[in-house]
């Protein structure tokens, strides 16, 4: 192992001050600007509120008595029941006069809802559907106490419990964002290279490399282990600080680290294929940022995962989401079912781009002769 | 009889058919410091880098230290020091730094490797520089940390690459009686310049190349009597060489050569 040639270019890599600020001091900015700017979005996004249901009933209905009794429930539950006997639905709903609508028939009733209204409409049909459940059961009970002259029938106080768990599955937008952009500048770590190819390409470094006795592999390990360690001690600088000013939580530290780690490597292999691709630089970083923002606009590094609307084909491809999710899970939830999906992706970069970056530095010594 | 430390034969190198190096046979022997001359173009960075393999022959053969190049160069490559016309530093390390990495790359380690940096910034005249970080060093203290870093592992072979370019005199000086010392020391050298006051102060043979070939080759005095039937004649190197090159400009574009 080229333990000298590693040593120094870790150090050309933590010499530069411009990919330190990069790597530790970027990511606080970031998740302190999109933590504020989308804590109301994310907040909105879990707690509905009160919400207003419109309702139109036939005149024959046989629930047209109990929509006292059901206006009442809805109140106990933060939804406002109005009738509109006339009126466009759609346009009740366009105007977002109404949340949701209900048209109540003879028997059966039916929920109107627009897009993006659905959790609304679900929890209007839930309560509709229990209410008129139990109407009709009791309806049925008092048929049959009637017709056996029972008088005396035990009550039940209640029939459902209900107890609201210290559990919150779902993270806070400092947490969130604080979590994913540690992820997000790992792989933008691919920049840590920068330091050691422009020196070298700069000057006649690889041709008095190529005469030493070194061998390719080794070359390939003298960038590959340098960056890795290089971009996670950066990253955990940004992780330490990020911690200790946001007070974000990270589920399991030792799990976090270890794929914090997985995910430099990745980085590293990823980067040194796309310098060996191009002899410009600047190329390299624009490609290579092109598609991590890609890869995190898919994997919920902008928009949260958890909201965006986006094909999950498209999701499904990106990296960047297992290993969002994971650690997203493994900080509200303490476990996740996505971890060793992301172990295996990041594994599968390691793996092929670092069998690619091989290939390709020897093809570009082959070229040179 | 002196041992043959290099051997060239048919030597040949084209590119898009064009011969830049051209059927050159030669042989360098122990202790020699080998002068290579020759106007922009002329194919001698090219021969130097077939040399260490950095670029591949078209035709012909390659025999260091007696092993092929083609296929034994793994063998050789820890008797060979090479200095190339450009700089080969990283500005971003210490003038230490930089001798320790290149050294290293030739299985010098630990101990070994600590003596052989103090020495080779000793050599240099830079170990009280050794804290410096390259990037700050003066044109001339950066070649002669670009030598420090090409001896470190004691090659038996080195080959310098215009190593003066643009430097100061008093640098240039240091320099050359420098590769003097390193020859005196046990080391053959191969040395290609433009400055004919440089090859004729330090070389004991040289070879004149033009357009690929070698036109002449011999000691100072055997070149002047190539070019002159007077034996009294007080020929500088650079008269010699533009008698037999000529005065025509050789220009040419970069990656023609």
């Amino acid at each position: 192992m080229p333990l000298i040639l590693i040593k120094n270019n870790l150090k050309l890599m933590l010499r530069s001050k411009w990919v330190l600020f990069i790597m530790s001091i970027l990511p606080l900015i970031t998740i302190a600007l999109l933590s504020n700017a989308f804590k109301e979005m994310m907040n909105t996004s879990y707690d509905i509120g009160e919400f207003q249901v419109g309702y139109r009933v036939s005149e024959d209905s046989v629930y047209k008595d109990m929509l006292p009794e059901l206006t009442k429930t809805c109140e106990e539950k933060g939804i406002q029941l109005q009738e509109y006997p006339d009126g466009d639905i759609t346009k009740l709903l366009q105007s977002e006069t109404v949340a949701v609508f209900v048209k109540i028939g003879k028997d059966s009733y039916t929920v109107y809802q627009s897009n993006d209204k659905s959790t609304e409409a679900s929890i209007t049909e839930s309560i509709f559907s229990g209410f008129f459940y139990q109407a009709n059961e009791s309806k049925t009970l008092l048929t049959y106490q009637m017709q056996h002259n029972i008088t005396d029938v035990p009550v039940p106080s209640s029939t459902v419990k209900s107890e609201v768990l210290a559990t919150d599955p779902v993270p806070s937008s400092t947490d969130y964002y604080g979590i994913i952009y540690i992820l997000y500048f790992t792989w933008c770590g691919i920049i840590s290279l920068v330091a050691v190819i422009s020196s070298e390409r700069k000057s006649a470094i690889p041709r008095r490399m190529r005469v030493s006795q070194m061998s390719k592999l080794q070359f390939y390990f003298g960038k590959f282990l340098p960056c890795t360690l290089a971009i996670f001690i950066e990253v955990c600088i940004a992780w330490g600080l990020s911690v200790v000013l946001f007070g974000i939580h990270w589920g399991n530290i030792g799990i976090s680290a270890f794929v914090l780690f997985l995910t430099a490597m990745a980085a590293s292999a990823f980067g040194i294929v796309l310098f060996q691709l191009f002899n410009n630089v600047a190329i390299s970083i624009v490609l290579g940022f092109i598609i991590i923002w890609i890869e995190g606009f898919f994997g919920g590094s902008f928009q949260t995962y958890m909201y965006a609307n986006l094909p999950q084909r498209l999701v499904n491809l990106s990296p960047i989401y297992y290993v969002n999710r994971a650690m997203v899970e493994y900080s509200t939830m303490g476990h996740s079912g996505y971890l060793n999906t992301s172990i295996g992706f990041l594994a599968g970069i390691i793996i092929v781009c670092g069998i690619l970056g091989t290939l390709l530095m020897n093809r570009k010594m082959e070229e040179q002769s | 009889m002196q041992e043959t430390i290099l051997k060239l034969e048919g030597l040949t190198k084209k590119y898009d058919n064009k011969p830049v190096v051209d059927h050159i046979s030669l042989e360098i022997k122990k202790g020699e410091i080998f002068g290579l001359l020759g106007p922009n173009g002329a194919g001698k960075s090219t021969m130097m880098n077939m040399v260490c393999s950095l670029v591949k022959p078209t035709a012909g053969m390659i025999e260091l230290f007696g092993y092929d190049t083609k296929t034994d160069m793994k063998k050789v490559k820890s008797k060979l020091g090479y200095i190339p016309q450009e700089l080969a530093l990283h500005g971003n390390l210490k003038a230490w730094e930089n001798v320790e990495l290149f050294t290293s790359l030739y299985g010098i380690k630990g101990e070994q490797l600590k003596k052989a940096v103090t020495e080779s910034l000793e050599f240099v005249g830079l170990e009280d520089k050794r804290n410096g970080f390259a990037k700050n060093f003066s044109g001339g203290m950066k070649r002669r940390l670009n030598i420090a870093c090409a001896i470190g592992h004691k090659p038996e072979l080195l080959i310098f690459d215009e190593p003066t370019v643009g430097i100061d005199p008093q640098s240039r000086n240091f320099i050359l009686e420098k590769i003097k010392t390193v020859n005196r020391q046990g080391s053959t050298v191969i040395y290609t310049s433009h400055y004919m006051e440089e090859i004729e102060a330090i070389c004991t043979r040289i070879a004149i190349m033009d357009n690929g070939k070698i036109i002449a080759i011999g000691t100072k005095e055997e070149l002047v009597e190539m070019v002159t039937s007077d034996k009294d004649a007080d020929m500088s190197l650079e008269q010699v060489f533009l008698t037999l090159t000529g005065k025509k400009l050789r220009d040419y574009a970069e990656g023609e050569m």
